[in-house]
């Protein structure tokens, strides 16, 4: 009898712990799935947050696109980084193509408003409309003098609730980061100036504009303004606010092949409905249709002022238009 | 014994039902999903066609303007025209505005009635189009007069 009792006190002695500890291991592996599948549903919740900011973003962009000189604030944003190239934007790593738009934007913004700009571009018929994107986060520090007529009209032209300030010309030395996330130095017909050691871990970019509105020569400064990339020609007030806006050099160059392309393809356009014209108003001769497209063809803004003279002649004449 | 064993019975058969009303439910499931889902996907390429007309309503390629203010619901006929050649000669272009499409405007009255492919971007391996169409108003510049067009558009599934 004893032996069979001692036999039955030791089955018990080793069930109980192999029990508390089976439970130990099988309770923390349920817990460890259940942790994960939250995490996972969480990055999934908020992956398709981002889709839905960008297919809204998509849409408001879509429709500002259509209306020229259209300006639309977007204040209820929850709050996220968006990233900006020239093909595509992205919404917290979630990528949404623009397709064929032109679309001027800091590189990144972190930001809960944003500031929608649309205008179009004309060399001088109309080729496409464009749209820039910023935030009342990005400051554009416009240093010129403010009775300099780029300056003025830069200041009348881009729309008020876009944050920016004067400084005159010599005085950045002394100018205090103001708290904004970025800033945006144009330096309009002046000089390049060097900024303050406050600047130094600041997201901070420049651009020297020289020249009158519709024809300017626009260069990108490098990080430390001691230095600039390529010079070109903004022919248009459009290219010039494009780069204001643009503080990537790269990003501004593609946006401006893309309308490049465009132009060449209505220049062909326009050509072929100026020879069209040509031959099939004839009971009008005094209607002269001789515009040279040859330069627009190959993509350069020039001849535009010849261009705009002979179909204002036209006009006149009581003729068809060209354009 | 015989009692345990017949309750055993029991209960497969009581399982061999339910799964097999469970499949049975599964399927009916997956087939009016599938029809549901290819509604849909007719339904959207219906949208992508309406939407593309309307793109197209805004292209400066075609749309009437007077010393460069474009005008809308017009389309000028000898930019589409010269409009045919230059998008044939640059798809790759166009394709971002118009996708797998093809584009076509028909001068209907007065007579002579002609037509236009403006825009054609097949995609490969196809299986379903859909088309929409829409009356238009073209202006003849050099008779300084409308005519009534359609404009046809087709995407490619």
């Amino acid at each position: 009898m004893v032996p069979v009792l001692r036999q039955h006190k030791k089955k018990g002695q080793i069930e109980l712990p192999f029990h508390l500890v089976f439970a130990l291991i099988a309770g923390s592996v349920i817990l460890l799935i259940f942790i994960m599948f939250a995490f996972k549903g969480f990055k999934i919740s908020k992956a398709e947050a981002s889709i839905d900011i960008a297919n809204t973003l998509h849409l408001l962009l879509t429709s500002t696109e259509v209306s020229p000189k259209t300006f639309l604030p977007i204040d209820d944003l929850p709050k996220v980084q968006l990233d900006f190239t020239c093909e595509d934007f992205s919404v917290d790593g979630q990528a949404k193509s623009y397709r064929n738009k032109i679309v001027f934007a800091p590189s990144t913004v972190t930001t809960t408003r944003l500031r929608l700009w649309s205008f179009d571009w004309n060399a001088p018929f109309y080729v496409t409309n464009m749209i820039s994107i910023t935030s009342p986060s990005v400051l554009y520090v416009f240093v010129a003098l403010a009775q300099d007529p780029l300056y003025k009209y830069l200041e009348e032209s881009i729309p008020k609730n876009i944050t920016r300030i004067l400084v005159p010309p010599g005085s950045l030395g002394t100018f205090k980061p103001t708290g904004h996330d970025q800033t945006r130095f144009i330096f309009a017909n002046t000089p390049a100036e060097t900024l303050s050691q406050a600047f130094a871990n600041k997201k901070i970019s420049g651009l020297r504009v020289e020249g009158k509105s519709d024809d300017a020569t626009i260069t990108f400064l490098t990080k430390n303004f001691a230095g600039s990339q390529e010079a070109f020609p903004a022919t248009g007030n459009a290219l010039l606010f494009g780069a204001i806006f643009s503080d990537s050099l790269e990003t501004y160059k593609c946006n401006v092949n893309k309308a490049t392309a465009r132009l060449r393809n209505l220049a062909q356009i326009y050509m072929k409905k100026q020879n069209y014209l040509r031959s099939n108003v004839r009971d009008k001769p005094t209607c002269s249709y001789n515009a040279d497209f040859g330069a627009l063809m190959r993509g350069e803004v020039t001849g535009v002022q010849s261009l705009r003279k002979i179909n204002q002649q036209l006009q006149q004449q009581s003729c068809p238009l060209i354009y | 014994m015989r009692k345990a064993q017949i309750k055993m019975g029991e209960n497969i058969a009581v399982l061999l039902v339910f799964t097999v009303l469970l499949v049975l439910g599964i399927i009916f499931y997956v087939q009016y999903k599938r029809g549901t889902v290819s509604e849909e996907v007719r339904e959207q390429r219906i949208k992508s066609a309406i939407e593309t007309a309307q793109r197209i309503a805004y292209l400066p390629e075609v749309q009437c303007s007077e010393d460069g203010i474009q005008r809308e619901n017009c389309y000028d006929k000898a930019k589409i025209e010269a409009a045919s050649d230059v998008m044939k000669n640059d798809k790759n272009f166009y394709y971002s505005i118009l996708g797998y499409s093809t584009v076509e405007i028909e001068l209907v009255y007065p007579p002579p009635q002609t037509k236009v492919k403006l825009y054609e971007n097949i995609k490969p391996g196809t299986v379903s189009k859909e088309m929409t169409q829409a009356p238009i108003a073209v202006y003849v510049p050099e008779e300084d007069r409308y005519v009534f067009g359609v404009l046809k558009v087709t995407v490619y599934g």
